[in-house]
């Protein structure tokens, strides 16, 4: 067959119609798990999550004690810009083969990004790898910290994580809001 | 080789690339109807749905960078006579996913803290943190490859010659997203899809390059006589364009 002699690929409309179609059901596919929690939510349904809720003034106390241990899952730029006192670091993409031993002796293990949406996967992961104690925080990762006005630690605010947690100590002992 | 073989060789390859980043996030993320099931905060599921219609549009975007730049090349080595046809078709499908990645993720946002976010995830602040700065560089990277897109569809006639110009933003829209995809995607940095991702953004920016230099080569009359002078037809008013 020699060059030139086949027809134009894509002008031939129904071949544009079924690329388009294909597309448009691929995308509506991925979009049907947000509508139907879109319709949950609108009935009042109230989402159930598999893991545990801490506050996090009650974790940070936790954490304190050396009863619980954050990882942060987040990118490495994000964790030293600014993060959890104390948190173990480990990528999301990274959990699946993380070395468990840095949450061996925990009874509560809070995997957390800025909203937890990696967070939760990052829950899923340890889960899945038997870590017992899995939770997450209570109004979602590093923003539901800031609300409850509790201290960060890295590169954005000047201070070491011993400093962050000599600052959380203090806060939480000052019974501030 | 048999222009039949060549082609399938074509078809193929686009499948792996399409479905490499897909199958990464599946392998790393588990079945997708873990997501119908209603166990996980809300938002979630928009999320995790926001991450393949991500991957589906950078390897698209990728694709019609290729056709865009070396179209006429593919055609010849395909043994058809033109791609643009499949240039325009791929383009409307390109767009349905770059504007589904960011759609998905203010979703997810609006339901996770029931306030609207499509104007924190459209227009974000770059200043308030790395993660924020980098969700920066995709919105501006989808602004860029709108006004692209729009030159080559509804800017033809208004912008007549121009819209080539102004067409060929979609090569640093392209790679805006490459470094986008590359700093927080959450499948980008597991090895192969790694690797894949960086090869498509460096074939990218060689072709970029390339086109560039024939550029200069063009408006300064640097041709020498060894090499074949540039296409009259590629630069003639209103017609022509590179996927041939």
């Amino acid at each position: 067959m020699s060059a030139h002699t086949l027809r134009f690929p894509f002008r031939d409309r129904n071949k544009t119609v079924w690329l388009h179609g294909a597309a448009f059901l691929l995308a509506a596919i991925l979009a049907v798990p947000a509508l139907a929690e879109t319709v949950r939510k609108a009935r009042g349904e109230t989402p159930v999550s598999p893991f545990r809720s801490i506050p996090p003034r009650e974790a940070a106390t936790l954490a304190l004690e050396g009863r619980l241990v954050f990882v942060d899952v987040r990118e490495r730029p994000e964790y030293e810009e600014f993060h959890l006192p104390n948190a173990v670091h480990v990528p999301l993409r990274d959990l699946a083969e993380m070395d468990l031993d840095p949450l061996r002796g925990a009874e509560i293990v809070v995997p957390y990004c800025l909203k937890d949406f990696r967070g939760f996967e990052g829950a899923r992961a340890l889960a899945r790898r038997g870590v017992p104690g899995v939770a997450l925080l209570e109004g979602f990762g590093v923003s539901a910290w800031k609300k409850a006005n509790l201290p960060l630690a890295g590169e954005a605010f000047g201070r070491s994580d011993s400093e962050a947690a000599g600052l959380l100590r203090a806060r939480l002992e000052s019974k501030d809001p | 080789m048999s222009f039949a073989f060549r082609r399938a060789a074509a078809g193929g390859l686009a499948a792996v690339l399409l479905v490499s980043p897909v199958a990464a996030f599946l392998w790393r993320t588990g079945s997708p109807a873990f997501y119908l099931e209603g166990q996980f905060p809300a938002g979630q599921s928009a999320y995790v749905m926001m991450r393949p219609a991500g991957h589906l549009a950078f390897v698209l975007l990728w694709i019609q960078v290729v056709l865009g730049s070396r179209g006429g090349t593919v055609a010849r080595l395909l043994g058809l006579r033109t791609l643009v046809p499949l240039h325009r078709a791929l383009g409307l499908t390109t767009l349905l996913f770059l504007l589904l990645h960011p759609l998905l993720f203010a979703w997810g946002r609006t339901l996770r803290t029931g306030k609207p976010a499509f104007l924190q995830t459209f227009f974000p602040n770059p200043a308030e943190n790395y993660w924020e700065r980098m969700v920066f560089f995709g919105a501006v990277s989808l602004g860029v490859l709108l006004a692209g897109i729009l030159a080559a569809t509804a800017g033809r006639r208004l912008l007549r010659r121009a819209w080539r110009g102004v067409h060929a933003v979609n090569y640093a829209g392209f790679l805006l997203s490459s470094y986008h995809s590359l700093s927080i995607g959450s499948e980008t940095r597991v090895e192969p899809v790694f690797f894949l991702y960086w090869a498509l953004g460096l074939t990218g920016g060689a072709l970029l390059a390339a086109r560039l230099f024939g550029l200069l080569r063009h408006r300064f009359g640097v041709v020498p006589p060894s090499l074949p002078s540039p296409d009259p037809a590629a630069h003639a008013p209103g017609g022509g364009s590179s996927a041939r």
